[in-house]
């Protein structure tokens, strides 16, 4: 009586006897700690690996222009120290996420070429056949030389200077060319006058470069472009071949030590590149957006401060950035793509967690009322389960990081792999605790406690409605996915669990007066059974609610992004076939080959238009630029009959054109929304006019704003009809610029009459199809979704064996139960598997609507990413439906296996007491 | 009119006389209504009880009339829905939280007629009784100490490094009281602790109460069906429907019987030399009468009190009674509920 509170603590030996006890919980805990951590870290790397080397790709794929950071400048008289000072300069374009990504090529070529004096190899009158040479000078050239005669230029002992006799190096074609031997000296006269320069061959390399001989040496002759080939020129046009030689001017380039550079731009003033060559192997996907922001700040910045005095038209320029912020926004739109497909997958993990926790709780609730009517705090039992479940979830965490990070080596997002890390260590022994620690209320408070429990029903499906609410009104801000965007899913699968808590009872009460009524002892039992709380209790309803509400919302989504998908290529190509004149050629395709076409075996209907590009509509105000179309609006409506573009709207106004008359002079059209307003209202005699194909003609506009499907992403257009066309031109013939076609069922590939149209360009919508009109989208948002996928059936799964081990015992116990008073074992199976029946109905719907409900909702967050396609409305594809009962019927189904009929069931009757 | 006032002044200013003053355990109309989704049951319709310090008692009464409702809300698990129960000076009916855990902790031990449910499966006997200690604080070498000690007590001191799962029935139930003395508890309340056991094993387990009574002076408070323990005890009550009815009385058998203070007026059920039945007065001056009485005397609904010089008579409502100077008769409803 002397001790109390404040001392109290945690028998360390009691609480490892009793992890003992239930080590099959802690087991299951554990397992999914390893699972949900390690899927998500492996997920991250792995997307993070296929990103990086989707970049990779993708950068390789662009030219070098595409993706060389370069400085260029004209130097003149610049000391060795000014010179290394620009370089230091240039190399700090390069960011620090570059620096092991690029090579960097420094050259430097003299502005004009300096002349060989020396006598005309072949004097000829006034011709001075006289080779002309520029001096360069590149480290990395120089490097990437492999001398074949002779040695690397190289200063001498004291330097060079322009006094003395500069070392060169000669490529091996114009040593060839020009009759150069190491050893031989020339003078060359600069072209503006001056003093004239002494050099000497020192060595006669062949260039590796171009072919590429090694990595980094690849790209060391890019700006010396006369090295290699010695550019020919006729010097004298009419002097013709000598000798059987070529009438030639030389061009050379030859190499200078890097040291003697300062000499040269003395001399004369030399073109300075800075190249800075990216290699891509070393660079990280995830990092495309920041670097690409890095360069930019450095570029300008640069071109503000220049390199200094001894250069002018200083010039920094690249254009990786824009490359790299194409790629950033692919990605970007890819992992938004990947984080809806996540968005479910997250409630699953909730719904597995809960139940994992409440078996380890469910399996000591008898231990830990012991506990507490001993005198246990709340914060003693706390710690107990919190500790019981840390000693497992903190090992299997640490395992799976370990091994995600030895086998995948690829690195992820660091701070998200370490919140991973942290919550699947932490999670579940925090959540586990909490509720423990919650002491259970001792007062006669029932009465509040139900209070309570409709005030929690109520906030439930109230922040529900205000995520909907929220995430709807963000419609077009944003790009990506934001935490209530993602979360969407989870806050309605929890709605849905709540829905079901209160469907059920609703459902069940009248089955069972019902079955209470009738004779059959099955159904009387199976009703009783489901009215009975245990099975039906909130959690384990909860959480097959919230596996199939994911599973109905990843359907959903994939749906909804097909259809889109579907309905977008009927959109861009009008038809499953599209042949068009090629724009330039101006002329009409040839209608006997388009009459080939629409008879092969696999077209089901063609139509045919004519398209005039910037036609003049004038109105009193003034004359709009308008396309016009000219098509037979019967045949277009049988094109287009069952496709997705065939709508009530379309298919009226279709109607209204092919009903117009035309006559002399006047013609009727339907106008596109913007140009409604125009040409509606005007008086009498003014009224609008077209000018077609240089024919003036009144414009009769039919009513309602057309919506005409092949002009889908056209501003301005009008829709004529072919008749009424003609009966207001008579003389006006003209052909079809393109032709739509459909396929007969079944038929996939364009007929071979499709390429044999002239001048035309064929489209068709199998290729467009692919996937989000980007290959990299597709190929990175295809490889997500998919990763997605096996996380949610995986995780699925887990639900569903845990939620039968959840109810297992109660239906062991009460089956056995049936069994020992000696119903038939089918019959016992029976009323175990019916009695499940009202709460799958409920989890049903509630899972479809809650699945389908945040599809819905989250179209405006979807349209907002770039590159994918944009649907109206969410597709509840059949396989949802099958989904939103299949989780939960595989719970029934392995709970009433698990339950286990015979022997099994009897055993733990008794061990139970019954 | 004044003399109301005066009266009201008076019992404002006045000591008010508490219920029960410095009995042990105090029950005063102590009601509790279980409810669920859609039946009320009055478990406790405002039960009076008191249990005087160092008192062994034993409660009786058929099933379903509350006897385990009663030490939930004596073991602080469960707390009345009205009136006022108070143990060694807690009020369990407003307990702060921290003084509920120091209460479960220091003032009450409690045992379970299952045995399975008042020992953890996975530690030995001795880290059964050793865990309450752990709560409560205090060192391990001392809390080992004192559970060999109590074991040695209770005559179960060979079996300390067992498993419960390798004790018989009776070697748990002593464990389990073991376990419940461990923190040197004021008051010990067992529901049924020998129901599952067989008659000699009983009696052992009843003993080792006993002695714990005796020796530690633990108030003791049993529910029993067993009718070798009621009778060995001084006091039995007898709870009916969610009060006490009636009770017995064992002279000799124990002194303390007299200290609740209850008005107690006595009929002889002229069973033998020690026991004396009494029916319980409540404080809303409510008797129950034994159903053989009111089945012999064919009393039903109505009845006719007469109040004689020592005693009050009950006349069945249809008969006159004999007396001839009646003061007014008073006609009194069953006092089944109100
Ligand atoms: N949790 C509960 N919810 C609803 N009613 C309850 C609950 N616990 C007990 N009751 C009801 O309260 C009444 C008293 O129950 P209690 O357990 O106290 O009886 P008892 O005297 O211990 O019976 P027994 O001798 O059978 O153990 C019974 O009618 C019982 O049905
Ligand atoms: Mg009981």
């Amino acid at each position: 009586m002397t001790a109390m509170a404040g001392h109290a603590r945690l028998e360390t030996r009691a609480l490892a006897r009793s992890v003992g006890a239930v080590r099959g919980p802690l087991a299951v805990l554990a397992l999914l700690a390893f699972v949900l951590s390690g899927s998500l870290i492996a997920g991250d790397r792995l997307v993070a690996a296929h990103t990086t080397s989707a970049f990779r790709a993708y950068l390789a794929a662009q030219s070098a222009a595409q993706t060389d950071l370069t400085a260029t400048s004209t130097v003149s008289a610049a000391s060795a120290a000014t010179l290394a000072e620009a370089t230091a300069q240039t190399n700090a374009l390069v960011p620090s996420g570059l620096a092991g990504a690029v090579t960097p090529v420094h050259t430097a070529v003299i502005a004009q070429p300096g002349t060989w004096r020396k006598a005309a190899v072949i004097g000829h009158r006034s011709v001075t056949w006289a080779p002309q040479l520029s001096l360069a000078s590149s480290p990395q050239a120089t490097a990437a030389a492999r001398y074949v005669q002779g040695s690397a230029p190289a200063c001498p002992a004291g330097g060079c200077t322009a006094a003395g006799v500069l070392p060169i190096g000669v490529s091996q074609a114009t040593a060839d060319q020009l009759g150069l031997g190491v050893g031989t000296r020339l003078v060359l006269d600069p072209p503006t006058g001056g003093a004239g320069l002494t050099v000497q061959v020192s060595g006669i390399f062949a260039a590796s470069g171009g072919t590429g001989a090694g990595a980094g040496s690849g790209h060391a002759f890019d700006d010396l472009g006369t090295l290699v080939q010695p550019r020919l020129d006729e010097w004298v046009p009419q002097l013709g071949p000598y000798a059987g030689q070529s009438n030639m001017q030389w061009e050379a380039e030859v190499l200078v030590p890097p040291a003697a550079l300062s000499v040269v731009t003395t001399w004369q003033p030399a073109h300075a590149t800075w190249r800075y060559h990216l290699e891509p192997d070393g660079l990280a996907g995830s990092a495309a957006a920041t670097l690409s922001a890095e360069i930019k700040s450095r570029i300008s910045s640069a071109n503000l401060l220049g390199l200094g005095a001894a250069f002018s038209a200083d010039t920094f320029s690249t254009h990786l950035a824009p490359t790299l912020d194409a790629f950033a926004t692919l990605d970007a739109s890819a992992s938004a793509l990947a984080e809806f497909a996540l968005a479910g997958t997250a409630a699953i993990a909730l719904a597995v967690l809960f139940l994992a926790i409440r078996i380890l709780l469910g399996r000591q609730s008898t231990a830990l009322a012991l506990l507490r009517a001993r005198g246990a705090s709340g914060a003693v039992l706390a710690s107990w389960i919190g500790v019981q479940a840390l000693l497992v979830c903190v090992p299997a965490t640490v395992l799976a990081l370990l091994l995600c990070r030895t086998l995948i080596s690829s690195a992820g997002h660091g701070a998200l792999e370490w919140a991973v890390a942290g919550c699947g260590a932490l999670g579940a022994p925090v959540l586990a605790a909490s509720v423990v620690a919650r002491a259970p209320r001792v007062a006669s408070a029932s009465r509040r406690r139900r209070g309570s429990r409709w005030i929690g029903r109520g906030t439930a499906l109230l922040i529900g409605a205000v995520a909907v609410v929220g995430v709807r009104m963000r419609t077009g801000t944003g790009t990506g996915v934001d935490p209530l965007t993602a979360l969407l899913p989870s806050v309605l699968a929890v709605d849905a669990a709540v829905l079901v808590s209160m469907l059920i009872p609703l459902l069940v009460r009248p089955a069972a007066r019902l079955a209470g009524r009738g004779r059959g002892l099955v159904g009387y039992l199976a009703a009783a059974a489901a009215a009975r709380r245990p099975t039906v209790d909130l959690v384990t309803a909860g959480a097959l609610t919230a596996a199939a509400t994911a599973a109905v919302f990843a359907s959903c989504f994939t749906a909804t992004l097909g259809t889109a998908r579907v309905t977008e290529s009927w959109q861009y190509v009008g038809a499953d076939l599209r042949v068009s004149s090629v724009a330039g050629s101006g002329g009409a395709l040839d209608p006997d080959a388009l009459a080939a076409v629409a008879a092969a075996p696999g077209i089901a209907a063609h139509a045919e238009a004519s398209v005039f590009a910037e036609q003049s509509l004038l109105v009193p105000q003034g004359g709009v630029s308008v396309t016009v179309y000219v098509v037979d609006p019967a045949e277009y409506r049988g094109l287009i009959r069952g496709t997705p573009l065939d709508t009530p709207a379309v298919e009226s106004e279709l109607d209204a054109l092919s009903a117009a008359h035309g006559s002399a002079g006047t013609v009727p059209a339907l106008v596109s929304a913007d140009l409604l307003g125009l040409v509606q209202g005007l008086p009498s005699g003014s009224g609008p006019t077209i000018v077609l194909a240089e024919n003036t003609l009144d414009l009769a506009p039919l009513g309602s704003a057309a919506a005409f499907p092949p002009a889908t992403g056209t501003s301005s257009y009008l829709v004529v009809p072919r008749a009424g066309l003609s009966q207001a031109l008579p003389a006006f013939q003209t052909g079809s610029t393109v032709a739509w076609y459909t396929y007969k069922p079944g038929v996939t590939a364009p007929p071979a009459a499709a390429a044999r149209v002239p001048a035309s360009a064929v489209a068709t919508r199998a290729e467009t199809m692919g996937g989000y009109g980007n290959d990299l989208l597709s190929a990175l948002s295809a490889w997500i979704s998919r990763a997605a996928g096996v996380l949610d059936v995986l995780l699925a799964a887990a639900c569903v064996l845990l939620a039968a081990a959840a109810t297992a015992k109660a239906r062991a116990a009460s089956s056995a139960f049936l069994l020992t008073m000696g119903t038939r074992r089918r019959s016992a199976a029976a009323v175990s598997v019916f009695e499940t029946v009202p709460m799958l109905l409920a989890i049903g719907v509630a899972a479809v609507a809650a699945g389908y409900g945040a599809a819905q909702a989250l179209l405006p967050a979807l349209a907002a990413i770039g590159g994918v396609p944009r649907p109206t409305l969410a597709t509840l594809p059949p396989g949802a439906l099958l989904a939103a009962l299949a989780v939960p019927a595989l719970g029934v189904l392995v709970t009433t296996a698990g339950a286990g009929f015979g022997r099994e069931a009897q055993l733990s009757f008794q061990r139970t007491g019954g | 009119m004044l003399s109301q006032l005066n009266r009201l002044e008076a019992a404002v200013s006045g000591p008010a006389e508490v219920y029960g003053g410095d009995a042990h355990v105090v029950c005063d109309r102590v009601v509790r209504i279980y409810q669920t989704e859609d039946v009320e049951v009055q478990a406790l319709q405002g039960l009076d009880l008191l249990v005087g310090r160092g008192e062994l008692m034993a409660i009786v009464g058929a099933s379903g009339s509350g006897k385990s409702t009663l030490l939930g809300i004596l073991s602080g698990l469960d707390a009345p829905t009205a009136g006022r129960a108070t143990v060694a000076g807690f009020d369990l009916g407003a307990l702060s939280k921290r003084d509920r855990l120091r209460y479960r902790r220091a003032t009450v031990g409690f045992i379970w007629q299952n045995t399975a449910k008042n020992l953890l499966p996975f530690l030995s006997a001795a880290d059964n009784v050793a865990l309450p200690m752990a709560f409560a604080g205090g060192g391990r070498r001392a809390r080992r100490a004192r559970a060999l000690e109590l074991l040695e007590l209770l005559g179960v001191a060979d079996c300390r490094d067992r498993r419960p799962t390798q004790l018989s029935g009776g070697q748990q139930q002593r464990v389990a009281i073991a376990t419940a003395l461990a923190n040197r508890p004021e008051v010990i309340l067992a529901d049924e602790p020998t129901g599952e056991l067989d008659s000699a094993t009983a009696a052992q387990v009843f003993e080792a109460l006993r002695g714990a009574n005796r020796e530690l002076g633990v108030t003791v408070l049993v529910v029993t069906h067993d009718k070798a323990v009621s009778e060995h005890v001084g006091r039995t009550v007898e709870i009916r429907d969610g009060r006490i009815s009636t009770e017995t009385l064992r002279a000799g058998l124990d002194p303390a019987a007299d200290a609740d203070g209850a008005d107690a007026s006595g009929t002889g059920t002229g069973t033998g030399v020690v026991a004396e039945q009494y029916a319980v007065l409540d404080r809303a001056g409510r008797v129950q009468l034994p159903r053989e009485y009111t089945d012999a005397a064919g009393l039903r609904d109505r009845v006719r009190l007469t109040l004689d010089p020592d005693h009050v008579g009950v006349w069945p409502g249809h008969t006159r009674p004999p007396a001839p100077p009646a003061p007014a008769p008073i006609s009194s409803e069953d006092a089944s509920d109100d």
